[in-house]
């Protein structure tokens, strides 16, 4: 409960100061999204409390305050991509709340994986069809019912993982120890891998085919996580990485797209008013944060493409300074680790898998975005969870923390 | 299946601690530079969001200033002639001259504890500069940019025995307040207005530099102030290569400073001859050749040509009358005229002479300071004898005003083909105890005597009156 405290006062904290920032004044009214804030979180632990008592109680505050900071810095970018967030937030939270309390055994999850795989697939293929690129970077991510857009390709990777540990649960033993004998050599046992390669297969093409490639790269990741902590067998983490090797440096030959993130990667000094623009303003704006800052609402991220959603790092970094980054590196450390705590203390294969795989998504989508901005890796345009702009992002995260919250509150303290 | 959760736990928890090491590689190690960037917008908010202090004259008459507008900083100029000396500040060309050179006290970033800085920025008020003040005369400044008119030349006005700069002419310029609209105009003009001509045109200097041979071959003694010199036929050969008189005075003998004041090049030649190329090399330093100036803002080096040149006897000769491969800046020149006007002393020039908060509180003193000794005071008193003969006997008479005893000194520096050489004038007034030096140049005009002088009377009257 204590922990609480903290997003609420964060929340409460930073809406005040950012309207003193913009007007020098503070009304009570003004002040709405902080008393949303707290009043939703307080709901949710009181729920939490009745329905589901053995529950994780770190989580949900290292969750607020991850999308507190998010709300705070989106709220002073663009206010009208604030107020939204916001009401996804609500939602997202009544997601997470229900799921939390309410989600029972899990069987309809597990039961029913390819129909679950299945929704999400055809979901992602009608994007190709029929798909709009609102942001218009020229890919078309989203679905759209009137004005609001969604994005499928968010709520497939929770799809993804609810599919890989039902499967996983289910054929663990065969994975783990059966082999194809060709003569002397011992290959993995197709037959049993192979339904789950063709799901991921597909959604790989799909993705590619929308150049979605940072969810391509965090799908990969994802299946090749899962398949070693089903079996814990090595083996397969070496071929799956071969095969990343191969199908990257295919993709960089063949995909002209692919090849611009590398090189802008590899020199983003050489062309820093074109191609490279947002790589380098972004770098520029963790240089201005210096140690400790600009101070909450003067930064001027502004000057960053996008700052509100991919690149809302490099806006965090230059308000909040090297210590705010490492700050969140650590919350989303902290996140990591009762995520995996909780897998490894639940009982049921599902549910471990289910909470160790969600838990991974998560992980692994900061580290592959993060990792871009502070150019790592090269960009991809994936959000950091919990704190960019993005409906579906958030309502998707959300509802798996709500997950994982029920998966531990059911397991025995 | 806990042991290969704890395995991805780890590998995630390395992944992460390498982006806390790239998080602080960026922050820390880049964070400098990456700020410096021309392409961080930052910089241009930050810039317009300061209150930039203001360049003031020695009477307090405001040279710039800023106004904070809804859309930031504006800085106006209230008088144009004086922009390639204070140069510009712009938001977006970034600044020149004066305004780059004193950039961070304008700016009010030095000598501002770092405590109010920090309350300044948590409130948000406006980042203070602090004032500048130069030692710009405005009265002699108008005379000068009224003397010179339409023509292309530079004039520098200083005190000798300070070093401070009164004046600072150098036409064409243009108007700073119109810079963003006009900037192609400006770069582009063949005439180009954006140079500093006192500090960094180079020209050849003709008979002015004959200033320094003399003080050079006193100096060395390879000549004294009663040598008498015959020159009957104005033509002087060394090795083959003649040398001749411009302005024969008709008299075949005349001493040192006559020969002087009549700007007898055979004379000169032959002066240069007698001290080697070593030593007139090295008289010319000792003034500050080979060197930038002792300036606030950039300058060129002026110089005695190249070795292969001077080395040899006619390249010698001719250097030593200021042609040659001789080229030099407005301002270096009047430096000769000041030292000798002081003592032999070459004074560093002072343009601001104090910095100041906006409540009046004097932040920053800055002193006259010696450049350097150029010759003992005895050779400047010959030296300063010959330009008062030069003054009132020679062809520098021109450069006299009428109940005002001055030196000085005309040269018209061929400059080949067929344009019109260049036409200068140095020197001091008054004749005893000089107040004011100064140089003179008018491009590609004419005679030093006919176009050059006349200015420098002007200036002295205005000076002196």
């Amino acid at each position: 409960m204590a922990l609480l405290l903290f997003p609420f006062a964060l929340a409460v904290v930073g809406t005040v100061s950012q309207s003193l920032v913009r007007g020098g004044h503070v009304t009570l009214a003004g002040e709405w999204p902080a008393a949303v804030i707290c009043l939703g979180g307080l709901a949710i632990h009181i729920l939490l409390t009745l329905r589901a008592p053995q529950a994780d109680e770190v989580i949900l505050p290292v969750t607020l305050t991850l999308a507190v900071l998010g709300l705070l810095m989106i709220g002073r970018l663009a206010p009208h991509f604030g107020t939204r967030q916001m009401v996804w937030l609500v939602l997202g939270l009544g997601l997470l709340g229900t799921l939390s309390a309410y989600a029972g055994d899990l069987r309809w999850l597990r039961r029913y994986r390819y129909s679950w795989a299945a929704l999400g697939l055809v979901l992602l293929a009608l994007t190709l069809i029929i798909g709009i690129g609102p942001a218009g970077t020229g890919a078309r991510l989203w679905l759209g019912i009137g004005s609001i857009g969604f994005q499928p390709s968010e709520p497939l990777k929770v799809l993804l993982v609810v599919f890989l540990a039902s499967y996983l649960a289910e054929r663990r033993e065969q994975l783990r120890h059966s082999f194809i004998a060709l003569g002397p050599v011992r290959l993995p046992p197709l037959p049993y891998l192979a339904p789950m390669v063709v799901v991921w297969a597909f959604s790989l093409m799909l993705l590619v085919a929308q150049r979605d490639l940072g969810a391509a790269l965090l799908f990969f990741g994802l299946f090749l996580a899962m398949l070693y902590m089903a079996t814990e067998q090595s083996r397969y983490v070496v071929l799956g990485l071969l095969l990343f090797v191969v199908g990257a440096y295919a993709c960089y030959l063949l995909i002209p797209h692919v090849r611009l993130r590398v090189t802008i990667w590899r020199n983003p000094w050489a062309d820093p008013q074109g191609a490279a623009f947002q790589v380098v303003q972004g770098l520029i704006a963790i240089g201005a944060g210096g140690l400790f800052g600009q101070g909450l609402g003067q930064g001027s991220a502004g000057f960053v493409p996008l700052a509100h959603s991919d690149y809302i790092l490099a806006a965090l970094t230059e308000e909040w300074g090297l210590a705010g980054l490492l700050a969140i590196i650590g919350l989303y450390v902290l996140l990591m680790e009762r995520g995996l705590r909780i897998a490894m203390t639940t009982e049921g294969t599902f549910s471990k898998l289910l909470a160790a795989g969600l838990t991974t998504l998560i992980a692994l989508q900061a580290l592959v975005i993060s990792g871009g901005v502070l150019r790592v890796i090269p960009l991809t345009g994936i959000t950091l969870p919990l704190i960019s702009y993005g409906g579906s992002s958030l309502l998707t995260t959300l509802a798996a923390i709500g997950l994982i919250l029920h998966i531990s509150g059911r397991s025995a303290a | 299946m806990n042991r290969a959760f704890r395995n991805v736990g780890r590998i995630m928890l390395a992944l992460f601690a390498l982006l806390a090491v790239s998080a602080t590689y960026w922050s820390v190690w880049r964070g400098p530079s990456l700020t410096k960037r021309l392409d961080n917008p930052r910089r241009l908010a930050q810039e317009l969001h300061i209150q930039r202090g203001r360049i003031l004259s020695s009477n307090g008459a405001t040279l710039a200033q800023t106004d904070m507008t809804a859309d930031g900083a504006v800085r106006h100029y209230a008088y144009p002639g004086l922009a390639p000396l204070v140069g510009y500040w712009s938001a977006t060309r970034g600044v020149s001259g004066l305004e780059a050179a004193y950039n961070d006290q304008l700016r009010g970033m030095s000598g501002h504890d770092s405590w109010s800085a920090t309350v300044e920025d948590l409130l948000h008020k406006p980042h203070q500069g602090h004032d500048l003040i130069t030692t710009l005369d405005m009265d002699l400044q108008q005379a000068a940019d009224e003397a010179l008119g339409n023509r292309r030349g530079a004039i520098v006005i200083l005190d000798p025995n300070t070093g401070d700069l009164l004046a600072s002419v150098s036409h064409p310029y243009y108007d700073p307040n119109h810079l963003t609209d006009e900037w192609e105009q400006i770069r582009d003009n063949p005439d180009h207005p954006l140079l500093n001509r006192t500090v960094q045109g180079l020209y050849p200097p003709g008979s002015v530099l004959k200033t320094v041979t003399l003080a050079t071959a006193l100096a060395d003694n390879v000549t004294h102030s009663s040598e008498v010199f015959t020159d009957s036929t104005g033509l002087f050969i060394v090795e083959g290569f003649p040398i001749h008189d411009h302005n024969h005075p008709g008299i075949s003998t005349f001493d040192l400073p006559h020969a002087f004041g009549y700007s007898c090049n055979v004379v000169f030649a032959q002066l240069g001859l007698r001290l080697g190329a070593e030593r007139f090399k090295q008289g010319a330093q000792d003034f500050g050749f080979g060197q930038t100036l002792p300036v606030p803002v950039e300058s060129a080096a002026s110089s005695v040509g190249r070795d292969v040149a001077l080395f040899e006897q006619p390249g010698l000769a001719t250097a030593a009358f200021g042609q040659g491969e001789v080229l030099v800046t407005p301002m270096q020149m009047a430096l000769v005229a000041a030292a000798i006007a002081n003592g032999g002393l070459v004074p560093r020039v002072r343009v601001v002479r104090e910095v100041r908060g906006t409540d009046g509180t004097v932040l920053q003193r800055i002193r006259p300071q010696t450049w350097r000794r150029a010759v003992r005071g005895g050779v400047a008193q010959e030296v300063r004898e010959a330009m008062i003969v030069a003054a009132s006997d020679g062809w520098a008479r021109s450069g006299t005003p009428p109940g005002i005893a001055t030196g000085g000194k005309t040269g018209t520096a061929q400059v080949g083909g067929t344009a019109l050489p260049h036409a200068w004038f140095i020197g001091f007034a008054p004749a005893i105890h000089p107040q004011i030096a100064l140089a003179v140049l008018v491009e590609n005009s004419g005679q030093g005597g006919a176009i050059a002088a006349p200015i420098a009377r002007r200036l002295f009257e205005a000076a002196l009156r």
